[in-house]
């Protein structure tokens, strides 16, 4: 209790350390000194009951103060010299006076880093209601519930979900009764077609019936009084006739431009909805030919949401085929790395230690090294793939070049760095030595026999514009002599050299890969 | 209380998305994702992230609801992140009559209201919606400590005395997505002599305390955050001075909207310079460089360019194979640092240039002595020395005068005389001669009345004591064109110290709950919020403060706007006169 006693009671007594004007960290009031900030929070803030008590109007028992005092038990005490540590800079003194425990976890700070203060309750716990004001230390302070929170949410999916399916129920039971009056239409249809076979005024006779047939199904609407379509709301006329919906009886323009109506044959309307059951075949129904109109409402309610499960079911254009595959070798490839990374510390451990590495830890290494280079390869080729593919529409042509973006930069940032991983996996069986200087140059050599794709690509580059340089460097030398300038010849000539003897290095390096 | 972290998680939780209840082998399916952003959340997204970022979470389409010419794709996912406003729901509402694509996660960056998801939901035939969030982020992230919701003053007041009735829904819808943001449910005070403050501050603990009551369900803090509602009229004189530091500079004198620069004006500029993006997250030379006044930034652009040439150097110095290898490995990064050093470069040679062709040096240098000094003779020596240049901008020497007015108000004979030597300089129009009539009539009577009590208790005494114990590290002190502190200085060292008076700014609740007790330490969390747009200048003071805090006060400061000069000196000039 050491630490704490001088704090409180005997700070009085002891040599004030040369801080003149200190502000409370609890009211920003100044006060002369440490002592004297100790007796300010002390009284003025009840950090001592006892004190503060005393001070107010003593007269109450010891046993009635000591229920009334924060819970100290925890408190973190100097060590048998009276040296204390700050827990967050480490400075060590054994001056009391420099020392204050936080009221909340009970650790030894320095007085620079016990500034922050926190309400708590007698107990030494956080009560941001009813609690009093204490010193505390940095952690304390930040670690109150809420003071660093952030990012509220609302997640409103299933209020959403509830409301839609209310909206839809309705929509359900129209589109279910659109459904069977279908049924009725082809299976009618297909009676009075298959009846009509044997007829020999068979088209004649089919109509007329089909006709009648078609009034049964749904009452159509009386046609006086209409005056305006009911998809488009266009007047009708002369030039704009009126058309019943065989589906829902409403009366429509047939306009184009609008599409409020369209003749459907059977066959379209069969094969969009293979999964109505009729009673016939569908590849009897297909044969039929005969069209039915429909608005563009029943249209959209019968066939829309099947159109739309359809289209999800379809399989994916190769553009987004060859994402998701890059996608997930650069998975591959970021794992492996990660899973060579861990390998070369743990290596590297064994290395310090003078032991020779294990056989399965270089069997192992060298699988994933293969791994990794087949799977740079692989991403290789398919960014070359994707890069290839002709846009269907300009959504797939965005696409496209946000692929292109992506793997060229995954390219630059993990595939480029890889060069130095061969060499130090590599190494080791051969020469047991601790040493690992000729790395650098080891790794070259290899590389240059074992050239990744992408880094054959690099160098190709690289040639083209060596080449590029030589070319011109070679037109300057003709401009210069033309212009009898011949001083200019000879360094130009001096250029050319170098860049020939770089553009033989560098096909050398390539060897096989080089442009053929 | 970073704003960055904030939008980074806001961010995260978006390009992370998951439907709940699906089964995952369907998530699988479609993993490319389309972005679908309106025209606000382009900016929030653009402010916050970066392409690769978003490429890194297999975003490879961005487009806007608006855009109707969109193909239709139905196997990718799609990420709707749009402002809940009726252009926005109509357009969903469209959108979702006929899908384009397979799957549809929507997220407002605001409430939605229940009749807007009534009609979305009455929309969804086909049940392509698998997930509806509200997440706060209706604001723009100008600086870690730093916001601005981009509301231009002539939409948001009449005559800057009352609210438009949609400018002020508009205001109190985003400072509340601002506030549950970062979860707090702060305090309301607001400055009392601003009835525009007076009146956010209801709607706004109206919001807060009962349509929102349940979102704004925080467990309690020991030290509740506080809300600091201020009016740019209070303090008049910031955003009329000449400002000198880097971020502020770029805002004066080239433009930036949204963290775009736009340079296409600077004479032979380099095409691919022409609109350049400054953020302080993504590019660190600014982040260092964003609060030095252009002396500094000059030692630092120095520095910047010989790193830049040093390193051109080595690169250039290819001889071996070897090297090619080097310099290939190194070759993003160098390209990189190339762009950035060019971007710096142009902006900081177009600085130079707009503050010699200005002559800004002699202008900043009278503003700054006539708005720390008072009635010296010498500053207005110098004050009538510049009116009489032809040389300088008409438009400095309104704005001269206007500081001159609101400085030493009280003298008659020498402002009729600064109208005199106004009306007879020929490149001074008419216009600008009744402005600066209507500047002082706005601010005279303002000025007298409320200076003194609050702002202004300035005598040789305070002065001193204001020197030393502002908490402010004033390294600037001794630079003639940075004299000038803002007023928010004083506020935020005056809430560090717990001695803000009530009567000046005041809170709406009348009892004091637990806070009544007389020792009640000062607040730790503070979001100063500036009606009427809000200044780098000031942006950097509350930067100093939080550093200087070191964690023991953390300030956020927004507006409805960030003003430069000009855009202030237009605000002013939209009031009408007769209703002054």
């Amino acid at each position: 209790m050491a630490g704490e006693r001088s704090f409180n009671s005997d700070g009085g007594r002891q040599k004030v350390v040369q801080i003149s004007n200190i502000n409370c960290p609890v009211c920003g009031k100044s006060v002369g000194g440490l002592t004297k900030l100790n007796d300010h929070l002390d009284v003025d803030h009840e950090f001592d009951k006892e004190r503060s008590e005393f001070y107010k109007g003593n007269g109450k028992s010891t046993k009635d103060l000591r229920t009334r005092q924060i819970f100290k038990k925890h408190w973190q005490k100097p060590d048998s010299y009276g040296r204390a540590l700050c827990q967050e800079c480490g400075v060590s003194s054994s001056k009391p006076n420099t020392f204050i425990n936080c009221r909340k976890c009970g650790l030894l700070y320095c007085n620079l880093h016990c500034k922050k203060v926190i309400k708590l309750n007698l107990d030494a716990r956080y009560d941001p209601l009813h609690g009093k004001w204490y010193a505390c230390c940095n952690r304390c302070f930040n670690e109150r519930p809420g003071y660093n929170d952030y990012g509220s949410l609302v997640d409103k999916t299933s209020h959403f979900i509830k409301l839609r399916e209310i909206k839809n129920e309705d929509k359900r039971l129209r589109s279910l009764q659109l459904e069977n009056r279908l049924i009725r239409l082809v299976n009618g249809i297909a009676t009075i077609y298959a009846k009509g076979k044997s007829s020999i005024l068979m088209n004649f006779t089919i109509r007329n019936e089909a006709s009648e047939l078609e009034r049964t199904v749904t009452p159509w609407k009386n046609d006086r009084g209409v005056l305006d379509c009911s998809v488009c709301f266009q007047p009708f006329g002369l030039t704009l006739w009126k058309h019943h919906c065989r589906l829902c009886g409403n009366i429509v323009c047939n306009r184009d431009e609008t599409s409020c109506s369209n003749e459907i044959s059977l066959q379209h309307l069969v094969n969009a909805a293979k999964d109505l059951p009729y009673q016939q075949n569908i590849s009897d129904l297909i044969e039929i030919n005969y069209s039915i109109r429909l608005c563009y409402k029943c249209i959209k309610n019968l066939y829309g949401e099947r159109k739309f499960r359809k289209d999800t079911q379809k399989t994916k254009p190769q553009l987004l085929l060859l994402c998701e595959s890059l996608g997930s070798t650069s998975k591959v490839i970021t794992d492996t790395i990660f899973q060579m990374e861990k390998f070369m510390v743990r290596m590297d451990d064994s290395r310090i230690t003078d032991q020779i590495p294990k056989e399965e830890d270089m069997t192992e290494s060298k699988k994933l090294r293969t791994k990794l280079l087949r799977s740079v390869a692989m991403y290789n080729s398919l960014a070359r793939q994707a890069s290839k593919i002709t846009p269907a529409n300009n959504t797939e042509a965005k696409i496209k070049i946000s692929v292109q973006v992506a793997s060229s930069t995954f390219i630059n940032e993990k595939i480029l760095s890889l060069k130095k991983v061969p060499g130090m996996m590599d190494e080791s069986p051969r020469t047991n030595s601790p040493i690992r200087e000729p790395d650098k140059i080891q790794s070259t050599d290899l590389l240059f026999n074992n050239l990744t794709i992408s880094e054959v690509k690099k160098y190709r580059n690289e040639l083209m514009v060596l080449k590029e340089q030589k070319f011109l460097v070679e037109s300057m030398i003709e401009e210069a002599k033309k212009l009898r300038k011949f001083d200019e010849v000879v360094t130009l000539s001096a250029n050319l050299s170098e860049l020939s003897t770089q553009i033989t290095k560098t096909q050398d390096s390539l060897g096989d890969e080089g442009f053929t | 209380m970073n704003l960055f972290t904030v939008a980074d998680f806001y961010i995260n939780r978006l390009v992370n998305s998951q439907a709940r209840s699906s089964n995952p082998s369907l998530i699988e399916q479609n993993r490319i994702k389309a972005l679908i952003l309106d025209k606000d959340t382009t900016s929030t997204i653009s402010m916050c992230a970066t392409q690769s970022e978003l490429l890194n979470h297999e975003i490879y389409l961005v487009d806007t609801i608006e855009n109707n010419n969109r193909n239709v794709m139905r196997h990718l996912k799609c990420l709707v992140y749009v402002k809940p406003t009726e252009e926005t729901i109509q357009a969903l509402i469209r959108e979702l009559d006929n899908p384009r694509y397979g799957d549809y996660h929507i997220f407002f960056n605001n409430t939605v209201t229940k009749s807007q998801l009534e009609r979305l939901a009455e929309a969804d035939s086909m049940e392509c919606v698998s997930k509806v969030e509200e997440i706060f982020q209706d604001y723009f992230i100008l600086n870690e400590d730093l916001f601005s919701f981009d509301l231009p003053s002539e939409n948001l007041f009449y005559n800057s005395l009352m609210w438009d009735e949609v400018g002020l829904t508009d205001c109190t819808k985003s400072l509340t997505s601002l506030l549950l943001s970062l979860k707090l449910r702060p305090e309301i005070r607001f400055d009392a002599t601003s009835r525009l403050c007076g009146k956010l501050a209801k709607e706004l603990s109206y919001e807060i305390n009962h349509n929102e009551s349940s979102l704004f369900d925080f467990p309690p803090m020991d030290s509740p955050p506080v809300l600091v509602l201020l009016d740019r009229k209070t303090d008049p004189l910031t955003p009329l001075l000449q400002p000198w530091t880097y971020q502020s500079m770029i805002s004066e004198y080239i433009g930036v909207k949204r963290n775009m620069v736009d340079l296409s004006n600077v004479p032979d500029i380099d095409k691919d310079l022409q609109k350049v993006t400054l953020s302080s997250r993504q590019d660190s030379f600014f982040k260092d460089t964003m609060y030095l006044n252009f002396g500094e930034l000059g030692d630092k652009i120095k520095k910047y360019v010989d790193n830049y040439k040093e390193k051109t150097n080595t690169n250039s110095r290819i001889n071996s194979i070897e090297d090619i290898k080097n310099f290939i490995e190194k070759y993003p990064e160098f390209r990189k640092l190339s762009g950035s050093v060019a971007k710096h470069m142009a902006i900081i040679g177009e600085l130079d240039r707009q503050l010699q062709m200005r002559d800004v040096w002699e202008v900043s240098e009278v503003e700054q002595n006539l708005s720390v000094h008072k009635d010296d003779p010498e500053d207005f020596q110098d004050l009538v020395k510049i009116l009489e240049n032809s040389k300088i901008d008409a438009y400095y020497k309104l704005k001269l005068a206007c500081i001159y007015a609101l400085r030493q108000g009280n003298d008659n004979s020498q402002l009729n005389e600064i109208v005199q030597i106004l009306q007879n300089q020929p490149l001074v129009p008419v216009d600008d001669v009744n402005l600066f009539h209507k500047f002082r009539r706005i601010f005279g009577q303002n000025q007298a009345a409320d200076e003194s009590r609050y702002w202004e208790r300035d005598d040789l005494l305070t002065e001193l004591t204001k020197r030393f114990n502002s908490r402010m590290r004033n390294a600037d002190s001794g630079n003639v064109f940075m004299q000038h502190i803002p007023k928010i200085s004083k506020l935020l060292t005056d809430f560090s110290k717990n001695k803000v008076p009530k009567e000046q700014f005041k809170t709406l609740e009348e009892t004091e709950t637990f806070r009544g007790a007389s020792a009640s330490p000062p607040s730790q969390d503070l979001v100063v919020f500036v009606v009427g747009g809000v200044t780098f200048e000031e942006a950097r003071f509350v930067h100093e403060f939080n550093q200087t805090m070191e964690g023991k006060m953390r300030v956020i400061l927004g507006g409805t706007s960030v003003v430069s000069t000009h855009e202030y000196m237009e605000s002013i000039r939209q009031i009408s006169g007769s209703d002054i």
